[in-house]
């Protein structure tokens, strides 16, 4: 059986597969899986948590917000830019 | 070119150039994210002149915005680099306070608005409160009548501002919706700390790309930096953000510092929080103010360098891409639509 916990039998591929907090299926390319072999459990935290990033700006933006993006909205704004563009 | 078009490219690493010509304003809005007054700093215009004077055909930004303060204060200056930045291929944005609105541009600054390749005008309470609104969308008017791309910027204390629709309803109407609207709120940052609604995002320790470390900005003294961040422009500049003097370098040297260096590159694929977690330097409540806070132990950088140069790094940064705003994503999902307003159909 893989190990999806970051042992020593530990299977990148696997552990970004099923623990994606994002609500679509997973589109990886031969060289992001052969990339995604060589990474270790912290890097692949990372890029889980980029996706997620990615997917609540999609959610917000094509979707009816959900009550953590409301608050998110509400409560901040995204960065203080020199100008706002 | 079309607000849409410009914000499209607003993610890109290097695709854009913000320069701040001067911090002076004849305004006094009391939400100013600058501070700006008359006697607020403004220095030579040699170093714009100079940056912009670097632009090849084969090397220049897509899109400079010019920004201040006022930068119409500088009318001669930005007619110069508009018309040196088309030269190679830029195409050049202002945002203004439209202080001139009642009485007419004067002849300097009328060369400037012809020069540019896009208007945006501010409109909001405060600007209000100094330039009336039927005065400003009378400009616009007459610069959409000349076949002008224009646009306002309009900033609120949150969606549920009654300012807002009125307003809104007001520039779709009085503009017959050919005027792209870019709404955002006002940030607690200048003049507007006192007034704000809205807190600052703070910085989680796990991965958050940052959004604004993409196209460079020359401060009103120079100084390149590689993010917008007001805290940044308002310096001193850390170390880890300083691209190099607009006097000095080229748009070919500070694109490739912006694009290569490892701490900007991790601040878009990582964020700050992620950084000072990961690899030292404290994390304060606010994500700009952590970041501020990165250059404070030369060890963080070398850290961040060796982390860069790892194998696999190029997946994370190409994820992190993904999670740029695309151009209606700029502002919250219910004002996407007012950016398009005026917008070309596709033949």
């Amino acid at each position: 059986m893989l190990d999806d916990t970051g042992g020593d039998d530990f299977n990148p591929v696997e552990y970004y597969i099923q623990h994606r907090k994002v609500e679509d299926d997973a589109q990886l390319s031969e060289d992001e899986i052969a990339t995604l072999e060589g990474m270790d459990r912290t890097d692949v935290d990372d890029l889980i948590d980029i996706d997620w990033r990615a997917w609540k700006l999609r959610r917000r933006h094509g979707q009816p917000p959900s009550t953590e993006d409301a608050t998110d909205t509400a409560d901040t704004i995204k960065r203080v830019g020199a100008v706002s563009y | 070119m079309h607000l849409a078009d410009l914000l499209a490219a607003r993610s890109t690493p290097g695709a854009g150039l913000f320069l701040s010509l001067t911090r002076r304003c004849p305004l006094h809005c009391a939400h100013c994210s600058t501070g700006s007054t008359m006697r607020s700093e403004q220095h030579s215009e040699q170093p714009f002149a100079k940056l912009v004077d670097s632009f090849t055909v084969a090397s220049h930004p897509e899109v400079v915005w010019l920004t201040g303060g006022e930068p119409l204060l500088r009318a001669t200056l930005v007619a110069r680099l508009a018309e040196r930045a088309r030269g190679s291929g830029s195409a050049t944005a202002l945002l203004s306070g439209m202080w001139f609105a009642e009485r007419g541009p004067t002849p300097r600054v009328a060369r400037a608005l012809r020069a540019v390749d896009h208007i945006s005008a501010s409109i909001d309470r405060y600007h209000e409160a100094e330039v009336p609104r039927a005065a400003v969308l009378a400009q616009l008017r007459v610069l959409l009548d000349e076949g002008r791309d224009v646009s306002v910027h309009l900033v609120v204390h949150g969606p549920d501002d009654p300012y807002l629709t009125e307003t809104v309803d007001d520039v779709r109407t009085v503009l017959d919706d050919r005027c792209p609207i870019h709404v955002s709120v006002i940030a607690p940052v200048g003049r507007g700390r006192d007034i704000a609604n809205a807190g600052l995002l703070r910085a989680s320790g796990t991965a958050d790309p940052c959004e604004l470390a993409s196209w460079p900005v020359v401060a009103y003294d120079g100084t390149v930096i590689a993010c917008c961040s007001q805290m940044a422009v308002d310096g001193p500049v850390p170390d880890h953000l300083r691209l190099g003097h607009a006097a000095v370098d080229s748009w070919a040297v500070i694109r490739e510092r912006a694009l290569t260096s490892p701490m900007v590159r991790a601040l878009r694929t990582y964020g700050p929080g992620w950084i000072a977690e990961r690899h030292g330097g404290g994390r304060c409540d606010g994500y700009c103010e952590t970041c501020m806070s990165l250059s404070g132990d030369p060890a963080i950088a070398t850290r961040v360098a060796a982390h860069m140069a790892r194998p696999g790094i190029e997946l994370l940064e190409r994820h992190a891409a993904a999670a740029m705003p695309a151009a209606t994503q700029w502002v919250d999902p219910p004002f996407g639509g007012l950016l398009e307003l005026g917008r070309p159909v596709p033949a």
